[in-house]
């Protein structure tokens, strides 16, 4: 089962992507902020990480260049959760390393299909 | 030496000197007198002793040749005769006689009688013959010293006591005689060193007087008396100028004081427009930030309650629970529809504080509008719409903002699926080549259309063609506006052509090569220079409505420039713009517009030097300003001479009703011309109907009345000179209603009015004008002034403005969907 770290510090989103996830047959991880998000993503190796960009403590882009300044975690396709349509926002979670983004609400369909891309393919 | 003494020794001296010469002459002429007289009395006296001694010697020489007993001892009585002699005719001498104590001798005898001058002596030598025989001579010498020194030096000695005596006299007469004369020169320069030393004008000689010396004092007085009266003019004067010099000195010093309190005001102006500016940058600053908080904040519980229904949805779909899942999609429809309205109106005010940005990527647009085609498939689906694709060939790739793009085709598309019915939609993309390279992409539908008013306010935000259209159809009303202003951020534009019942078409222009957004300014503002601003396209409907002036747009926004060239334009307006103050004066000055819209905040010179500079300009200073401003200090504007003030973001229908009360053309009242010569009368309606004026006519003065009575004018033209009622008569008429008096009144005349005339015109008329002797454009910019001055005064006073019944009233206010 692919291993998904959700960091999210909205309690409620993270209620219902979680659930939602794992509904789908997702292992989820999660977060609550930008370090404990990437401690968790060096120990527990995620197979794909959900980055909330507004953090409270260290903010996701910053979790964002950690987690890819990172060897160990480097290659963890992260997709950035980003405010709705703020051009600045995607164009910083990219800079940052992300590899995708989706705005917020989640159109939960549109991520599943980037999850699924993401997801490295029959490696388990 | 005698002119170094002083006047009065000198008078007194001339009376003694004249009266002595003259004493002094007539003492000599007595004396001399009186010596002729003694010389003549001794010379009587001498020739009568001679004559008597004479006859006794002849008597006694023919007795006796040698008179033996002849004597001459009688003539001792004779106390004048000194001595006395006989001779014979051989000179032997016969007698003699000597007077005793004389020193005198015989001399020989002469033939000469003779005054010896320097003796004051008388010899006489008498012959004595008798029948021509020579007998002897007789001799006599006679002299009286003592009695001559009496009867000279007595009198002489009197005299000359007298003489003293009368130079004495005349002195002192002399001294009182020239007081009378000197006594007034002394005075007059005393009382003239008075004057000179204590400047008394009022000194006056005093002094009981006569003749000449009275002439001189009363001379002397009056021009003391002309001196005083001159230096009391001169005082007067002196005073009048001090005090001018005071009065100067005061206005001086009042000009100074207006000077600082007019400094002080342009002072407090620049402060109260920099704080003006700084509460509007503090606003824009405040509303950026509360925008970035309220699209965190309000979409964070949208957010929960649209992934719990999602969630609540899959659980009921799974347990099989229809009614629960049914419901659900309701709260997920109303909470989505809710979550768009969010979005729309966070992207309407992020656009307006110019904080939209452009985030451009490289895509295909046929992709987007496969992708927009199924999206939007369900809504054609619903009102049994057919869509038809009709994609170019060779579309190629287009660099803009792709999410933009896709939310303007999906708006379109959503509008057109939501207003036709079982017609078909089509949505095509081209590239089009103009100047640049550009796509334009159109959706067509064959709706319900659109009516000319209906499509001014389209873009407007809040905007539905009808009220009830929101009802009907739903939506926000702010998608148009959105898609608009999306394009117009990528340098585009969004434009609409309707005909009402056969459908409408939106067409979307965007460049190929979007230029990636300028920072936070809405890109288009940025990108172009200052230009003017053509009229808006949508000349297809606009040309259906009336024309009803020109405005001029002065506004640095670009954004601002085309919401107000389409909704004037729609509204029959011709819209002239600038981006640059200086430019929009060459325009105005170029050709005058019936109305300006000034924004108060331009990059290079503010709003309010442009406005004092047309408010300074003769042919400028009539034309309506209304003023856009940021925040409600209007008050700033409305004392500069604006007609009004729209604030950002402009109303629209706030903006229309101010141009409908500023247009000529739109003067509910009309300007009543009274005047009975016909043709006349024509010329004058004609040239003010030309320029949009409402015109009643009235043929007299009693007709004028009558009309005034049912309808009032904004301003009456008048004849002075016509039947029944003149002009005069309505004047008065008009002056006397206080309904009527302030109705500005020009009057047309073609008699030459006398001064008393025209000043009694002046007072009751706004403007005189003389018949051949004004221009149309003087008329016109009259008639123009005085309107608008009364329109401001009655909405001011807020007597009621007289309103017509009109159908062409403002169009209602649409309530907010």
């Amino acid at each position: 089962m692919p291993k998904i770290l959700l960091v999210e510090d909205n309690e409620m989103n993270r209620d219902m992507l979680s659930r939602r996830l794992q509904k789908r047959g997702y292992t989820v991880l999660i977060a609550v902020d930008g370090q404990p998000g990437v401690d968790l993503a060096r120990t527990e190796q995620p197979d794909l990480i959900l980055m909330d960009m507004s953090l409270p403590g260290i903010s996701g882009w910053d979790a964002s260049r950690a987690l890819k300044a990172d060897p160990a975690t480097v290659a963890i396709p992260i997709i950035a959760l980003t405010a709705h349509a703020m051009a600045e926002d995607r164009a910083k979670a990219l800079a940052a390393g992300c590899n995708e983004f989706e705005t917020k609400p989640v159109d939960l369909n549109a991520l599943l299909a980037k999850i699924e891309a993401l997801l490295p393919k029959p490696a388990a | 030496m005698l002119n170094r003494l002083p006047l009065r020794w000198r008078l007194t001296l001339l009376i003694t000197g004249v009266s002595a010469v003259t004493l002094g002459l007539s003492l000599a002429g007595y004396i001399t007198l009186e010596y002729l007289r003694f010389r003549q009395e001794l010379t009587i006296r001498t020739q009568a002793t001679e004559r008597f001694y004479a006859a006794s010697a002849t008597a006694a020489l023919q007795a006796n040749p040698s008179a033996p007993g002849f004597s001459l001892k009688a003539l001792e009585a004779e106390s004048m005769i000194a001595a006395a002699a006989l001779y014979s005719p051989n000179n032997k001498l016969l007698a003699k006689y000597l007077r005793s104590g004389a020193d005198e001798y015989i001399p020989l005898p002469r033939s000469t009688r003779l005054w010896d001058l320097v003796n004051d002596e008388l010899i006489s030598f008498q012959p004595l013959i008798v029948n021509g025989e020579l007998l002897g001579t007789l001799y006599l010498k006679a002299s009286s010293p003592e009695e001559a020194r009496e009867r000279l030096l007595v009198p002489l000695r009197g005299m000359a006591a007298l003489f003293l005596g009368s130079i004495l006299i005349a002195f002192f007469v002399s001294r009182v005689l020239q007081r009378s004369i000197s006594e007034p020169i002394i005075k007059l320069a005393e009382a003239a060193r008075h004057i000179a030393a204590d400047r008394d004008f009022s000194v006056r000689v005093d002094l009981e007087s006569s003749g000449e010396s009275a002439i001189l004092i009363q001379a002397f007085n009056s021009m003391v008396e002309t001196i005083q009266e001159r230096d009391a003019e001169l005082n007067v004067a002196y005073q009048k100028a001090e005090h001018a010099r005071e009065n100067l000195a005061i206005t001086n010093a009042m000009l100074a004081e207006t000077n600082r309190t007019l400094e002080a005001k342009v002072t407090e102006r620049t402060a109260k427009l920099e704080e003006a500016m700084t509460a509007a940058k503090e606003a824009n600053k405040a509303k950026s930030s509360f925008l970035a908080k309220m699209s965190h904040e309000l979409r964070t519980p949208m957010n929960a309650i649209i992934g719990y229904s999602e969630i609540l949805l899959e659980d009921a779909e799974d347990g099989g629970d229809e009614s629960t899942a049914a419901d659900l999609r309701k709260i997920l429809s109303a909470a989505r529809h809710l979550l768009g309205l969010i979005n729309d109106v966070l992207d309407l005010s992020k656009i307006e504080a110019g904080r939209m940005d452009l985030y451009i990527e490289q895509f295909d647009p046929a992709t987007i509008i496969g992708e927009v085609a199924s999206t939007i498939q369900p809504l054609m689906d619903k009102n049994h719409n057919r869509l038809a694709l009709e994609t170019g060939e060779n579309l190629g790739s287009m660099s803009a903002d792709m999410t933009k793009l896709r939310q303007v085709l999906f708006n379109l598309l959503s509008n057109a699926a939501k207003f036709t019915s079982n017609g078909t939609i089509t949505l095509s993309a081209h590239r089009v080549k103009r100047d640049r390279d550009w796509f334009e992409f159109k959706v067509s539908d064959t709706g319900i259309g659109m009516t000319p008013e209906q499509l001014g306010k389209l873009f407007e935000a809040f905007a539905q063609a009808e009220a009830s259209t929101a009802a009907k159809y739903g939506g926000t009303g702010l998608g148009l506006a959105i898609s608009r202003q999306f394009a117009r951020l990528m340098g585009g534009d969004v434009t609409v052509t309707s005909v009402a019942g056969q459908g409408t078409t939106f067409s979307v222009l965007i460049p190929a090569v979007v230029e990636a957004g300028k920072g936070k300014q809405p890109a288009a503002a940025a990108a172009k220079p200052p230009a003017p601003v053509a009229p808006a396209a949508p000349a297809a409907n606009a040309s259906a409505l009336p024309h009803q002036g020109r405005v001029l747009i002065i506004d640095d926004d670009t954004a601002v420039h085309e919401a107000l060239t389409a909704l004037l334009g729609n509204a029959g307006y011709a819209v002239t713009g600038t981006r640059d103050g200086r430019e929009g004066l060459a325009l105005a000055l170029a050709q005058p517009p019936d109305v300006v819209i000034l924004d108060m905040l331009l990059p290079s010179i503010d709003g309010e030097s442009i406005l004092n500079r047309f408010k300074a300009v003769p042919e400028l200073e009539h034309i309506p300003i209304i003023l856009v401003t940021l925040s409600e200090k209007e008050g700033l504007g409305l004392t500069l001479g604006a007609s009004d003030y729209v604030t950002k973001p402009i109303e629209a229908h706030r903006l229309l009703s101010i141009l409908t009360s500023c247009r000529p053309g739109q003067l509910k009242t009309p300007i009543m011309v009274v005047e009975d010569d016909a043709p006349t009368r024509e010329v004058i309606v004609r040239l003010l109907t030309r320029e949009n004026w409402p015109v009643v006519q009235a043929e007299n003065g009693r007709q004028a009345i009558e009309i005034m009575q049912t309808a009032p004018p904004s301003l009456v033209l008048l004849d002075l000179l016509m039947p029944e009622l003149d002009g005069f008569g309505v004047l008065r008429a008009m002056r006397v209603n206080p309904d009527w008096r302030d109705i500005p009144v020009v009057v047309l005349t073609s008699i030459d009015l006398t001064n008393e005339i025209r000043n009694l015109l002046q007072q009751q008329a706004n403007r005189v004008f003389q018949k051949g002797t004004y221009s149309k454009e003087e008329l016109l910019r009259e008639v123009r002034t005085s309107v608008d001055e009364f329109i401001k005064r009655r909405s001011v006073s807020g007597v009621p403005f007289p309103l017509p019944k009109s159908n062409s009233a403002a169009p209602p206010a649409n309530p907010k969907p």
